[in-house]
Formats: C-alpha cells, structure tokens, sequence
C-alpha cells in the first residue's frame, strides 16, 4: 500500500472519529481538532497525488459494487477541500463554543466534510450518487439543528427541494453512463445514439449545474448559504457547489470525451449568465451574507465559462490551448474556494458579535479587529479579481483563454469574445460590489452602537482568517508554478514552463511574482516620500458643516447610478410615503426593493400552478395510513396483472 | 424447504385472523425461528456467510420478538380495539391478494418454484396486514411480515443470498427499535390508545 | 536585452517625467481655442512642485487605506507606463507587456480611489466614486474588445506584437480596424476624463466622476493623484499611437512618430473637448455600450472575413 493510500486512509479515519467523536464526549474542541488533523492528512495526499498524477484505489468501475479510488483530479479537489476545511474546522472551535447545540452542529461537520471526501474518491456509480444526496442532506439537517424558525424551515425546503428536482438530471446521466458502461471503456458514448448522447449530457448540466448553482438554476443558493453557520456556509460555497462543478467535468471531460459540439456554447451561455447575472443581483443585496451567497454564483459562473472554453478548444483540435484553459478552470475554483471561505469566516467572526449582517448597519471594523478585518480586505481585493492577488491570476488566466477562442472558427470566436467581454464587464461589476462591501464593513464610522463595541475575537476566529488571506498572496505571486501543475491534470495534458511569471504561448506574460514585488516596492517608496512631509489632521469637508451620521452613504446609495443604468434589467420597486400634517412633513418612509426576477417571473409562477395542481390531487388524501397501503397494494397488483395480461410490455 | 415455507404462510395467516397482539407477535417470532431453522438446516452445505446470515436471522428473530412483548406490555389498551372488518372477511381478502400476487409476480428463476411463490404470497399478506388492522403494533408486524417473505426468498434461492438477509435483518431492528416502539409509545401517549383510526393527519 | 530595448526602455522612463506635459498641452489648446492666451504646457510641473513643497492631510478617523491610496495609485500608474511599448518594443522584463495585465492595474487604482472615498467618508468623494465604478463596468468591456480585435490579428495579446502587427498600411484596410479605432476614443477619452464624459475642470459634486476622490487630499499626496492623472494621459495616448496611428515597422521612424503624433493627439482632444458638451451621467453608458456593439460588430466582421 502506497504513502499515498496510507495518507488517504488514515486521515479518512480520523475525520470519522472526529466526527463520532461529539456523539459520546463533551469536548467539541479536541473532536474538530482531530477532523481538522485528518483533513490535513487528506489535502496533504492530494497535493501529493496532483505533483505524481499516479492514481491509487481503483479506477472507475461499471459494476455496482463500492470501489473508492483518486487520481490528479480528485487529488486536487481533496486539496481544494483541505485548504478550505481546515480553517473552517479551526474556526468552528471558537464559533461553535458558546452554543447550545455545538455538539451536533460539530458531529454533522464532520460527517459533512467526510461524505464530500467519498463524493471526491467514488469510482462507481452507486457510492457518487449515495454520498451525493448525503451531500445534500447534510448542511440542510445541520442549518435546522442550529436555527429553528418558520423562515429557517421555509427555506431548507425549498433548498431540498430544488436541488432534488434539479439534481434529477444527475442521476439521470449518471445512471445512462453506467448503463452504457462509459466509465471503463472511452468509446462507449460515441457508439451511442444521438438521443441517449443529448439526454446523458442535458442530464449532466441540469442536475451538476442546480447544485453548482449555474443561473437560471440557481434559486436554492440564496436561500441556503446565508441561514446556515458561518463555517458550513464557508464549506458549502468553497467546496460543496465546486464538487458539483467536479462531477460535471467527470461527465463532460473525462468520460464523454467533449464530444458534443453543442455542450461547450451551452456551458458559455449559462457562465455568461450566471457570472453577470450573479453580480448584478449581488450589487443590490443590503446582507452580507446573501451578498456573498450571489457573488458565489458569479464566481462558479467564470469557472463554466472557462470550462466552456476548454471544451470548446478541444472541439477544435488546439489541445494545448485547452489544457490551458482547463487549468484556468481548476485554478479558479481553487482561488474562489479560499477566497469566498476567508470572506463567509470573517462575516461568522463579526456575526457573532452584531447578530445581523445588514451592511448598512456596520461600519468601522477595520479599527476596532485590524487582523480580522485586514483578511477580509485582502479576500475582498482578491474576489474584486485586482492585481496582484488570486482572483486576478485566475481571471486574467480565464480571459486569455476565451480570447484564444479567435484560433477558432468564426462561431467560436465570437462566442468567446462575447464571453470575454461579460466576463470583463463581471470583474469590473465585482470590483464595485466589494468596494462598497469594504467601506461599508471596514471602514468610516460605526454605524450602530453595536458595531461600535465589537472587538477583535479570540485568536482561534482570526487565525484561520489570515492563514486564507496569506493563501491569497502566495497563489497569486505563485501562480507560475501551480498553473502549468494543473495543466498536466486536464485530460488533454499539456507542458507549460514554471517560473516566476507564467508564459503563455500567444500572450504577453503573466507577472505573478514580479508584480508583486514591484508593487510592495514602489507603494513603500512613495509611503516614505509621504512621510517625511508635515502632516495635518482635518474632519472630513462637508461644505464647513458638522459630521451628521444620518447623512452616511447607504449601500443602496453607492449603487444607485448602476440601478438606475440598469432599469430595465433590474425593475427595482421603489416607494415613498410623506406623512404630511397641514402643510409640514411629519415623516418621509422610503422604501427600495430590487425583486429576484427569477423567482418572480419563473419560479413563483411554476410554484403556483404545481400547488394548484397539488390543490386537486389532494382530494386523494384521506389522512388514513391504511387506506394508502391499500392504494399501493392494489396498483402493484393491477399493474402485475396487466403485465401478466400483456397489456403493458 | 417447502414445508416450513408454507407453515410460514400458515403463520402470516394466523396473523391476519387473531385478534389479540400477544398471540400476533407470538406467531410473527414462530415464523422467523422456523425461518432460522431453515437457514441452519441449509447453512452447512453453503459458504461461511450464509451461517453468519443465519445466525443474523435467529438472533433477529428472539430480539425482535423480545422488543415487541415489551413495547406491548408498556402500552395496555384501555379498552379493546373492534376492528370494522370481521375475522373471516380480513382472511378471505388475505387470501385472495396472495393468490393474486403469487400469480401475476414473475419468476425470479431461483430454483425454488414453490419457495418463490410463499415468499411472494408472505409479501403479500404483510402488506394486506397494515391495511386491514387498526392496531399500530400490528401494522408494524406487516411489514415484519412482509421482511420475513424476503428472507425466504433469499434462503431457499441456489445458494442463498446472505447480503439480502444480513440488510433484511437490520431493516427490521431498524423499524422496530424506532418506528414502532417509540412511536407506538407516542402515538399511546398522545391519543390514550394504539389506535390507527385515530391518526387521520397524513394529510396537507 | 537588444539595444532597441533598452532604448524604449529610457523612452519609457523619460515618460514617467514627461507625462504632465500631455495635459498641460491639452489645456493651452483649449485656451487657444476659446480665444484667451491660457497656461504654458509646463504649468502642471509648476503644479506639482507647488504642491510637493505643502503637508498633507490625515482625515479623522480615517485608516492606512487613505494614507496609502494615493501611492497605490501612483504606483498602479508607473506599471502601466512600463507595461506600454514604445514604437513596438519595451524591456520587457519583469513586468512583459500584456494588454490584460494593463486592464488589470488600472482597475487596481480605480479600486484604491473608491476605497479611500470611503476611509475619508466625504459625500463628494464617494458620489464621484460611484460613477466612476459605474463608468468602469462599460469601459472595462470595452477596451477588452479593442485587445480581442488587435489580438486577433496580431495573434497574441502582447502589446508588442500588436503594436507591430498595426504598422503599414494593409491593416487600414480592414473595417474592424476602424471599428477598433472609433471604440478605442471612447475609452481614451474614458480613461483620460475628458468630456464629454468627465469634465475635469470642475468641482461641483453634481458633475465629478475622477475629481471626487481627489478632493480630500493635499499636498504630496494631491501631486502624487495628479501625475497619476497626467500618466493616465501618457498610457492612453502612447497607446494610441502605437495601434491607431499609421506607423512604419522600423523602430527610429516609430520614434519619430510617437514624438510628433503626441502633441497633435492632445490637440485633438482640446478639438473633442470644445466640441462637446458634457454628458449626462446615466447616458454616459449608452454611449459606451453603443462603442462596445460597434467593436463587436466589427471583431465579427474581422473572424468571419467580410467585408474582405
């Protein structure tokens, strides 16, 4: 048995005992300790199983018995999944300390974390798709240990039941896959007809895109990300909804061989959606934790996009180029698991000091926790995709492959330049969103009594926070050499040199660790030119008149001239109501309401008719439990006989 | 083979007629120990895990039986219950649906025809048992019931099935340490008596 | 490390000193054009020594992120001027000369501007930041389909080889040249904030987009936010020049060319800037998605090959 293997196993282990761990003692402490040590292990293997791409375990199997195995890919999601967790599981310690239902939240994070581990390692068909409704299952159950509330519930509802509907599609072309036995022999989906090739690959972005979280898909993440705990949120949008994106690419890439030429448009129509889309509706979100739940949207929207890219160069025979691109892809999902995991933890460390995350209701952080809320400015720079962090790699890394699409045909080239330019527009919307969200969290004055009294927390909440934001800095300065690593993971491999900044052919270069070096220096040069100047304090100049804190500028405020650009798009509701006695105004009410067009257009409408249909069939309903046993038995036995009779076939 | 499955079918009768739970679940344990036995009877000319599935089966048969006598004893019905459909019309409505299963299932090409057909026929009236009684307890003996009619399948089947058993064998721990002890002391707890009929809200 | 290299190099480090003169330029054109004699070209170094020689300001309650922004942006800036080729070649070492690396650190100081608006506080600042961001999420896409359609037919996105791929006469044939041309004024005219989308001679907060920020500083650090904006003026015009202006492919007459077509781009923009009236602000993104439709149209022209 392998190092590897040995790794593997024995981290496995200890995330289970740590998860069982809460079950009998008291310590939560020492049991997320241990998961947070077995998570360790596991991310360890996985760097190690991306550096050699020598797979242990088994490969994928078409019989239906369990066989658990990894390679380079799954190698790196355990990567992805260790460098989130680990924070998070440290985090948790603090987080969950004081509560009253820390023992089960902290045995259900375990169990979590240890079921995304076999979704990562399933080589058959019937472990993915158990521990996939597991990984549905989990956070919903551990949302509802820690909430309880009519909102709570409503919502853990509807978030079960989008991603079972929609996650129909993944077990549909999971199951054609097995049937036709595509997971051992690589010619088995081009022998196929066109019909079963069309239902496994619409199954496939269906059901991998609900739970990813791809527009129009989408309406469960919203709902879920914000009520859950900090840690399970920073889990669920750093790795849960990537694993989705990572049974897409098992279906897209390594097992149908991007052999559909439509898949690739699809794959860059729904990423140019969901990635400006995405943002759009982040801008206009007043809670933060909604806020980050739409800009995860946005994020897996550019991971599709680049995706879309690969498939589409593969179509066209430029293997190297695609091999870039899905590098792009895995790069990204790396950078926005770290990045959007250091954001939700920052939020969980002030949540628990202010209980609400309205924005406009914050302020002032960064002086009151300058270690806590100096990470969250660094994941905020690195979400807003600005030089010379990671975010920016990624996407700069994304562009460069959409434009590459010009190798192209014509229609590929368009269609990249199109998805280049959103993704363009995107980066620049994002940077607006986080501004707004820095200066209105860390900066200016504190706007309630109780963001003025809110404190550094205990070093277990921040040190997790700036372990993620130092991973900010050295991914980007180091993307010159974990880019061309993940090129030789695609299923086209290709060989890029390392270095210090990352050649690509048909570019200028990528300065990852230059420009960082160069920017720290000059911005010190300058800082000490300023120096050495005579220095004055003055109150910010408001035409002479005293600060007034009514006056400060809201969210909505900030994005007003984008709301009102975006009229069309948006349809924000706005009302106002003067109160008025004789001739004087007693009081001015304002009210602004961006309304989710999905939900109102398409979902509230298809959710009406589903009740009204649900209306009349509940005439069948009788309350008794016996007369439905009945129900069941005669049509079992009615169906028998009709096929007995030769009436069905 | 043969005999023991047909007393099995015998018992799941039975079931369907008494009118006490005691005597109800005194046949229910009658049905797994003969099932057990059975299994023994077979094991020696099997491999290794049929004796383990065997032993799976006698052990579920007494601990089940055990779990249900005192489920029973804590939970006395105040006064007893009259069930709307008479004795004879329940078994001659059991009848006719195990007649009617056994014909219309298709063969599963065991080796054991008439194995094949009690098992089908078991399934069968299990499920008949929680339509037609009223008493939680025994809606929950059904589905034992029914369980049993599998592991017979998978006993008498050419060279047995020991996983269908062992998963059998848990299922019914499962349902009855959960569904029906703690919840047949709820439901008693709520409503004064283990009456089904009073559970009318499986509805919107 | 060709001896051309290291002579755009210095070219490029003179620009760092020359950049004020570019606006000082655009301002005694407009002067001349409006019939009174105006300020000399060098009055924006006479600006800035004025202004190195004063204190700074520190708001209250403000933090390192007022402090430091305006040499974030100063030095987003200075990459920016390394990061644009002169007459086709530049060191290139360490920093290269990719067209998206540029987008990228402009977006960078825009980003420091907005997040010191909000240190500070101030109405103007942040009033003038919001546009700015506003502005910038139809500008971003704009420039990017200016590179995609260079890209296209340079091959690479490496200012260098579309700086060369521009030179001669057989590329203004094209019409996604011109397209990419008419789109790329836009942006300069975006980027330098010149009306009529930005008027920067004013103060009112009603009408300033790049000017709020500024407002809060003084001193070093306003000399510092000036010879930011005067490089922006450097990195749009070279620009400019080295993809728009008709250019021969030899690298001394490139020089020559990049001397004389300076001066006459910054008389060109005194000529737009008296011609035109200022914008309203929420019709300012009309126009820009309206130069985006007709870049892509072009880009589609240019892949598809007709016209031929």
């Amino acid at each position: 048995m392998s190092v590897v293997s040995a790794a593997l196993i024995s981290g496995a282990a200890l995330l289970g005992s740590g998860a069982a761990m809460p079950i009998v003692s008291r310590r939560i402490s020492a049991a997320l300790a241990l998961q947070a040590l077995g998570v360790a292990g596991l991310g360890g293997a996985g760097v190690t199983l991306v550096v050699t791409r020598k797979p242990v375990g088994s490969g994928f199997a078409g019989a239906l018995t369990p066989a658990l195995g990894a390679d380079g890919l799954s190698g790196f999601f355990l990567a992805t999944l260790a460098i989130v967790a680990v924070p998070s599981l440290v985090f948790a310690i603090g987080y969950l300390a004081a509560n009253p239902a820390g023992r089960a939240i902290a045995s259900l994070t375990g169990w979590f974390v240890l079921v995304l581990v076999g979704l990562v390692c399933a080589r058959d068909v019937v472990s993915f798709l158990a521990f996939w409704e597991l990984m549905t299952v989990l956070p919903a159950a551990t949302i509802l240990v820690a909430r309880q509330s009519r909102r709570v519930r409503r919502s853990v509802f509807v978030y079960l039941a989008v991603t079972h509907v929609g996650g129909v599609g993944a077990w549909i072309s999971l199951l054609l896959l097995a049937h036709i036995g595509a997971f051992t022999d690589q010619h088995a989906f081009a022998g196929t007809s066109t019909a079963m090739q069309t239902a496994i690959a619409v199954g496939a972005i269906v059901g991998f895109g609900t739970k990813a979280g791809l527009m129009p898909f989408h309406s469960w993440l919203p709902r879920a990300h914000p009520i859950a705990p900090s840690h399970i949120s920073a889990l669920m949008s750093g790795v849960m909804i990537k694993l989705a994106l990572y049974g897409l690419i098992r279906v897209e890439f390594t097992w149908t061989g991007a052999r559909l030429a439509w898949v690739p448009y699809a794959l860059l129509v729904l990423g140019g959606l969901s990635s400006v889309g995405g943002i759009l509706y982040a801008l206009v979100q007043h809670d933060l934790k909604r806020l980050l739940a739409f800009s995860s949207i946005e994020n897996v929207g550019i991971i599709v996009l680049a995706l879309g890219a690969a498939g589409l160069l593969m179509n066209h025979g430029l293997r190297d180029l695609a091999a870039i691109a899905f590098a792009a892809a895995l790069f990204h999902t790396l950078n926005h698991a770290v990045f959007k995991s250091l954001l939700f933890l920052g939020a969980g460390a002030v949540e628990r000091q202010l209980r609400s995350l309205d924005l406009d209701h914050i302020g002032g952080l960064l002086k009151r926790m300058p270690l806590t809320g100096g990470a969250f400015l660094v994941g905020a720079i690195a979400i807003a995709g600005l030089p010379p962090l990671n975010g920016w790699a990624s996407e700069w890394l994304t562009l460069q492959s959409l434009l590459q699409l010009r190798s192209g045909s014509a229609g590929a080239a368009i269609a990249g330049v199109v998805a280049a330019a959103a993704l363009a527009a995107t980066a620049a919307l994002a940077a607006f969103c986080f501004v707004k969200v820095t200066g209105l969290v860390l900066l200016g004055r504190a706007r309630t009594d109780a963001a003025a009294a809110v404190r550094e927390p205990a070093r277990l909440m921040s040190a997790p926070a700036m372990f993620l934001a130092a991973a900010c800095v050295l991914l980007g300065a180091g993307a010159g050499v974990v880019v061309p690593a993940l090129t030789r993971l695609a299923p086209m491999p290709a060989a890029i040199g390392t270095g210090a900044s990352l050649h690509i052919v048909g570019t200028g270069i990528l300065p990852a660790l230059p420009i960082v070096v160069v920017l720290v220096v000059l911005v010190l040069v300058l800082a000490v030119l300023r120096r050495t100047s005579p220095a004055v304090m003055a109150p910010t100049w408001i035409s002479g008149q005293p600060q007034d804190d009514r006056l400060a500028w809201s969210s909505a405020g900030f994005t007003k001239p984008l709301r009102l650009v975006l009229e069309p798009l948006l349809r924000p509701e706005r009302a106002v109501m003067t109160v008025s006695k004789g001739a004087l105004v007693r009081s001015i009410e304002y009210r602004s309401v961006t309304p989710h067009l999905f939900d109102t257009l398409i979902f509230g409408p298809l959710e009406r008719v589903s009740l009204r249909g649900a209306h009349v069939a509940r005439r069948l309903q009788s309350g008794s439990l016996r007369v439905y046993v009945a129900y069941l038995l005669v049509l079992v036995l009615g169906l028998l006989a009709a096929a007995r009779l030769g009436f069905i076939g | 083979m043969t005999a023991i499955a047909w007393a099995c079918v015998g018992c799941a009768l039975a079931v369907v007629f008494v009118r006490r739970r005691s005597t109800a679940i005194g046949f229910v344990t009658l049905q797994s120990l003969l099932l057990a036995a059975a299994a023994f009877a077979r094991a020696p000319a099997r491999s290794p895990e049929f004796l383990v599935a065997s032993g799976a089966l006698l052990l579920k048969a007494l601990a089940v039986g055990a779990l249900l006598v005192w489920s029973m004893r804590r939970t006395r019905e105040p006064q007893p219950i009259v069930n709307d459909v008479s004795a004879i019309i329940r078994l001659s409505l059991a009848v006719v649906v195990a007649l009617v299963a056994a014909a219309t299932v298709p063969g599963f090409a065991s080796g054991a025809p008439s194995a094949e057909h009690a098992a089908i026929a078991l399934v069968a009236i299990g499920i008949t048992i929680t339509a037609l009684r009223r008493a939680t307890l025994l809606q929950a003996l059904g589905l034992l019931v029914a369980e049993n009619g599998v592991a017979t399948i998978a006993t008498a089947a050419r060279g047995g099935v020991p996983l269908l058993i062992e998963l059998g064998a848990v299922f019914d721990l499962m349902i009855i340490v959960a569904i029906a002890t703690a919840f047949h002391s709820r439901i008693f707890g709520e409503f004064g008596s283990g009456d089904a009929t009073a559970l009318k809200g499986l509805r919107d | 490390m060709t001896g051309t290299n290291i002579a755009a190099a210095s070219v490029q480090i003179a620009g760092l000193v020359l950049a004020p003169v570019l606006p000082g330029i655009v301002q005694q054109a407009k002067a001349k054009l409006q019939g009174r004699p105006g300020p000399s070209p060098v009055q924006p170094y006479r600006e800035l020594r004025r202004l190195w020689r004063k204190g700074v300001v520190n708001v209250d309650g403000s933090t390192f992120i007022y402090r430091l922004a305006p040499a974030t942006i100063t030095a987003c800036a200075v990459i920016g001027v390394m990061l644009v080729p002169v007459a086709g070649h530049s060191l290139g070492w360490p920093l290269g000369a990719d067209a998206i690396v540029l987008v990228g650190v402009l977006a960078l100081a825009r980003f420091a501007a907005a997040a010191a608006s909000w240190d500070s506080g101030s109405g103007f600042a942040l009033m003038g930041a919001s546009r700015d961001l506003t502005f910038s999420s139809f500008i971003e896409p704009l420039l990017l389909l200016v590179f995609a359609i260079a890209a296209l037919r340079a091959g690479s996105t490496d200012l260098r080889a579309i700086s060369d791929a521009a030179s001669g006469t057989a590329v203004w044939g094209s019409a996604a040249h011109w397209c990419a041309a008419a789109a790329f004024l836009l942006v300069v005219l975006a980027e330098t904030g010149r009306l009529p989308i930005d008027n920067p001679d004013t103060h009112l907060e009603l009408t300033m987009v790049h000017e709020g920020p500024l407002l809060e500083y003084a001193g070093r650090d306003l000399a510092f936010l000036h010879w930011s904006a005067a490089a922006r003026h450097w990195i749009m015009l070279v620009l400019a020049t080295e993809l728009f202006v008709p250019h021969p492919h030899s690298f001394a007459f490139r020089l020559a060319v990049l001397a004389a077509a300076l001066p006459l781009l910054c008389i060109g923009l005194a000529f737009v800037e008296t011609w035109q009236a200022k914008l309203a602000v929420l019709r300012v993104p009309r126009l820009l998605a309206g130069g985006a439709l007709l870049a892509l149209i072009g880009f589609a022209s240019a892949s598809i090959g007709w016209p031929p």
